[in-house]
This record gives structure tokens, C-alpha cells and sequence, in this order.
């Protein structure tokens, strides 16, 4: 079954398109990596699956719900980018409010609460929220989050304002949560994508440029990246391997190049032979995988940045 | 779902905010001071010019309670925009809103919470003002007309919680606490206004309430007499509240 539908969802400020024919189809227990640059359209979607914002075009459902309609939100927990809470409420308190909003009561909300404040590390902390850090608001924001153990989890740039140990931490709790929950996690941090994600949609001025299972991509866009250094001014080298057809990009920067091939192996071969042709000395020669951060500039650079 | 939770945070808010502060003894201050002012106003006068003897009628009941309702008209309605103007506003500015709304709660039951558990707080504390202000005048004065009193608190009360229901309003359709007051603030001279300008608003506007509220305190009008207007302010506040659920209900957060 799938977790979240979307249809031709489109949405118009004014002149601009922010998002534009978004159709989705996400199966549930995924973790679900939705890529873009700033300004690409994540957040506007989040607001829109939520209902905070209706769209101008299109429809969306939330496990078979529309969204918009009946009580769909029970099967939604939400993150916004930077939660903000009441100051003068406790952890304990706004997690119990959390949960009487979604009609929990009685001593199964008190025990969600109590394992939920474990879980997020917030048990022992009894001063307001008021005095929170930042990283502290956020594991709260997941917290009320997951009150109702929702089978959607949409989580807004989780991770963007976190030093590497909260961010650490943050992936850890994402990564713990049920095999069945289907988590959206919107960001453009790409190595949280790579640690967790399943799935994989980029996003680009509000159209949808890619949507694939991680592995998939990887194998997809897998020209590998081939960093070089030679001893001597590179002007012939650079010039011949524009031209070569195994190439797909190069660039230079002093005398560093940065190529990704079309063909690996055929590059592994030939340019060593150039390098030898022109009478340069090749130093430090390397070969990796395109991560996602790699296919991730080539698929926004080809939309026309 | 969840209105019995919002009423409950909203009550906790007010309890464990400043809000639990301002509102009480700003009401309070002048329930007890009206009439203490009023017995000494002659006093003090004539020790300002003392080499006059002035001619100064001995002050009665009938002046304290104006003092009273004078106060609660002009400084007190500005303690209740202050106060509630970024009720839904700021929540809306904050952020707080979304992770409320984010949950199977409509956002009626939102307002309405808010409107409820404000409105609930505004009555309570005039009330409360209001008996002391009873009493210090029984104190302070003979033959102090209750069931007067009693009347025009009454209309007192519907006009501060109209010009309340009236702030709220404009903090739900508005997208910062600023806007918010001055909306109220614009709603407010319109309503004080709007008496002025025409016979018939005279009578049956919300404005019309402080003036039939001093005529219910000299016995010239009944309670009776004012029904009209009670119920025209009541239904204007239930329009606003429900035009105010419109937009908000349109907007984006």
C-alpha cells in the first residue's frame, strides 16, 4: 500500500510556481529522502500534505485519505523546520498536550509520554521549554512527533540547524523508528539522505527531477569520478579530453582535474596514455563512486542552474 | 477533537503567563481605589486651592461607580487589546499554531478555545473587581443602590467582553500581534464613534453600552430597557468571531 499519493500537486504564488505537477507515490515503511536545493518546493509540499496550504492544482492522500478530508491527521506526525512550543510549558507537559490533541488520556498517554522522553533523552530535564537549545527543541519536536505512534512521519529539515553530534543522534532516532512507519524527511543535508534513505525524490524549482529507489539512482547515474593532478600546465590535456566521447565533464582548477566518465574503465586506461603523449607527470590518481551529492549537482545543473 | 485539551492549555497559559498578573490588577486597582478616590476627590481639590473655599458637592455612591466604569471603559479596555492581541496571532508568527494544527484539531476548535477560556478569565475578574468595588462603596457611602450597580456592571461587563471578542477577531484574521492591535485599536474607535454619528447606533450599537450603563446607575433606564442592544453587541461579536473562523480558516500557515 502506499503511503502517500500525490496528483499533478501544484501550487501558485502570484506569478511564481513553487511547486509544479508533483506526482508521488511513496509505499509505506519507506524512509523517503525528498532532496532540493533552498526554494525548491520541500517545504510548500509538506504544507500542503498537512493542509496548511491548499494547493491551486491537484490532489494528494494520506494512507487512502485525501488529504483535507475527515480526521486524515491521525495518521500524521509532523516536524516542522524550527519548532517553536509554549516557554512556559515542561517536556512532559507539551507531549501530554501532544497527545489529549489526538485524543489520547489516561495512563496509556502518561506511559507514551514517559517512554518518549527516554527515548528522546528529555527525562530528566524538568525546567521549562523556554531554557531549551536548540538541539533539545528538536528531539522534543520529534517526540510529539511520534506521540501517537503515526503511521506517516514527515520530518522538515530535521537535521539543518544541529551541531554533528545532535545530528548524529537525530539520524539514530529516524532510523529507530517502526519498520511500518513511512518517514518524508525533506532536506538538502545529502549525507543524511545517504545514511537512511530508501528512497529518493530531487526536487528542483518545484519539478520533480527524479524519483527512485537510492540503490537504483546509484546504479543509474554510476559514471565514477576521477580526480588527477599533473606535474605541468594541463591547457592540451584539457583541451583533448572535452573532446574525448568517454567523457561526461571535466574541470580543472590549477593543475587538479575533476572528470566524471561515461565509461570508467576506458578512462582508467586513456588517461594515464594522454597524460604520457603530452610528456606531462600525472600525480595522485583517483577513482570513486558517484555519490549523491555528485548525481545530486548533475541533475540541478542539467535543470538549468 | 482535542477542545477539552485546547481549553485546558489556553486555561494553563493564562494561569502561568503574565496574563494571570495584568488583567487582575489592573481590574482590581481600580475595583478597590473608585471609590476611596471618590470620597477623597473633594479633599483633595480644596487642598489644591487652599485659599478658596470651594463649593464642592459631597461626593455619593453614584460617583465611585463611575469612577469605576470610567476607568474599566478607557484603561482597562486597553489592558484587554494589549493582552489578547497576540492571542492567535503570535501563535500563528511563532509557529506554534502549525504544531497544534498539525494534529486532528480544527482550527474553530483553536479560536474557539481561545475566545472561551478569555472571555471565561475577562468575566471572572470584573466580577471580582466589581465586588470590590461594591463593597468599598457600601463602606464608604450610605445608601448605595445594589440592584443599580449591579445593572450597569452588567452592561459594563458585555461591553468589555465585545471590545475582548472584537481584539480576538482581529488577532485570528491578522498575521502579527502588532496588525492585530491596531485593528482592535480601529474596531475600537469605530465602535465609540459610531453612536456619535447616528441616533439610531446611539441606542442599539456595542458603543451605546457605556452611556446606558451610566443611565442604568442614576435609575433612569432598566436592565430591561437594554435588551436590544445586549443582544445586537452579542450577535455583532458572534459575526465577527464567525467571519474571523472564515478567514482563518482560509489562510495559509
Amino acid at each position: 500500500m502506499e503511503a502517500i499519493v500525490t496528483k499533478d500537486l501544484t501550487k501558485k504564488f502570484g506569478t511564481v510556481t513553487a511547486v509544479d505537477g508533483l506526482d508521488l507515490m511513496i509505499p509505506q515503511g519507506t524512509v523517503f529522502g525528498f532532496l532540493g536545493p533552498n526554494g525548491a518546493g520541500k517545504t510548500t509540499t509538506l504544507k500542503m500534505l498537512l493542509g496548511f496550504t491548499k494547493p491551486t492544482r491537484g490532489e494528494a492522500w494520506i494512507m487512502g485519505e485525501a488529504v483535507g478530508s475527515g480526521d486524515y491527521r491521525r495518521n500524521v506526525g509532523y516536524l516542522p523546520d524550527v519548532p517553536t512550543f509554549y516557554s512556559w510549558m515542561r517536556a512532559q507537559e507539551f507531549l501530554t498536550f501532544s497527545g489529549e490533541l489526538v485524543g489520547m488520556q489516561g495512563s496509556s498517554l502518561r506511559h507514551r509520554v514517559e517512554e518518549l522522553l527516554e527515548i528522546v533523552g528529555l527525562a530528566d530535564v524538568k525546567t521549562a521549554i523556554g531554557g531549551f537549545s536548540r538541539g533539545m527543541k528538536q528531539r522534543l519536536g520529534l517526540a510529539q512527533a511520534l506521540i501517537n505512534n503515526p503511521k506517516v512521519i514527515l520530518l522538515d529539515e530535521p537535521t539543518s540547524a544541529l551541531d554533528p553530534i545532535g545530528r548524529k543522534e537525530m539520524l539514530e532516532l529516524i532510523r529507530s523508528f517502526p519498520e511500518e512507519t513511512t518517514v518524508v524527511l525533506s532536506t538538502h543535508i545529502l549525507a543524511d539522505v545517504e545514511r537512511i534513505c530508501d528512497q529518493v525524490a530531487i526536487l528542483d524549482r518545484g519539478k520533480l527531477l527524479v524519483h527512485e529507489p537510492m540503490v537504483s539512482l546509484k546504479d543509474r547515474y554510476v559514471d565514477s569520478i576521477i580526480t588527477f593532478r599533473v606535474s605541468e600546465e594541463p591547457t592540451q590535456l584539457l583541451q583533448e579530453l572535452t573532446a574525448a566521447e568517454w567523457v561526461q565533464d571535466v574541470t580543472v582548477d590549477g593543475h587538479q582535474f575533476r572528470l566524471t566518465a561515461k565509461d570508467p574503465v576506458q578512462a582508467q586506461h586513456a588517461i594515464p596514455s594522454m597524460i604520457s603523449a603530452l610528456g606531462l607527470g600525472l600525480e595522485d590518481f583517483h577513482m570513486k563512486e558517484a555519490t549523491l551529492e555528485d548525481i545530486f549537482v548533475r541533475l540541478v545543473k542539467n535543470n538549468g542552474h | 477533537m482535542g477542545i477539552k485539551a485546547l481549553l485546558k492549555k489556553e486555561a494553563k497559559e493564562i494561569i502561568r503567563t503574565y496574563r494571570i498578573f495584568v488583567i487582575p490588577i489592573i481590574f482590581l486597582l481600580f475595583g478597590l481605589s473608585s471609590p476611596i478616590i471618590a470620597k477623597m476627590i473633594p479633599d483633595l481639590v480644596q487642598s489644591l486651592v487652599e485659599e478658596y473655599k470651594m463649593e464642592i458637592p459631597p461626593p455619593t455612591w453614584l460617583d465611585a461607580f463611575r469612577q469605576f466604569f470610567k476607568n474599566m471603559h478607557q484603561i482597562g479596555i486597553i489592558a484587554v487589546i494589549l493582552t489578547l492581541m497576540g492571542s492567535v496571532a503570535e501563535e500563528k508568527d511563532k509557529g506554534t499554531a502549525a504544531l497544534v494544527l498539525a494534529k486532528p484539531v480544527s482550527r474553530s476548535s483553536f479560536v474557539i478555545a481561545k475566545y472561551t477560556a478569555n472571555l471565561f478569565f475577562l468575566a471572572l475578574v470584573f466580577m471580582v473587581a466589581y465586588g470590590g468595588c461594591l463593597y468599598n462603596t457600601m463602606v464608604l457611602f450610605p445608601d448605595v443602590d445594589v440592584a443599580a450597580s449591579a445593572q450597569a456592571a452588567v452592561l459594563s461587563l458585555v461591553y468589555i467582553l465585545f471590545v475582548a471578542s472584537l481584539t480576538l477577531f482581529a488577532s485570528t484574521i491578522s498575521r502579527s500581534s502588532l496588525a492585530a492591535g491596531g485593528i482592535a485599536v480601529a474596531g475600537f474607535i469605530l465602535t465609540v464613534t459610531l453612536p456619535v454619528i447616528n441616533k439610531t447606533l446611539k441606542t442599539y450599537s456595542p458603543g451605546a453600552l457605556t452611556t446606558l450603563a451610566d443611565n442604568t446607575l442614576v435609575g433612569s433606564i432598566q436592565l430591561g430597557d437594554t435588551l436590544w442592544t445586549i443582544g445586537i453587541t452579542v450577535l455583532v461579536s458572534l459575526v465577527l468571531m464567525a467571519l474571523g473562523l472564515m478567514v482563518f480558516n482560509k489562510q495559509e500557515l
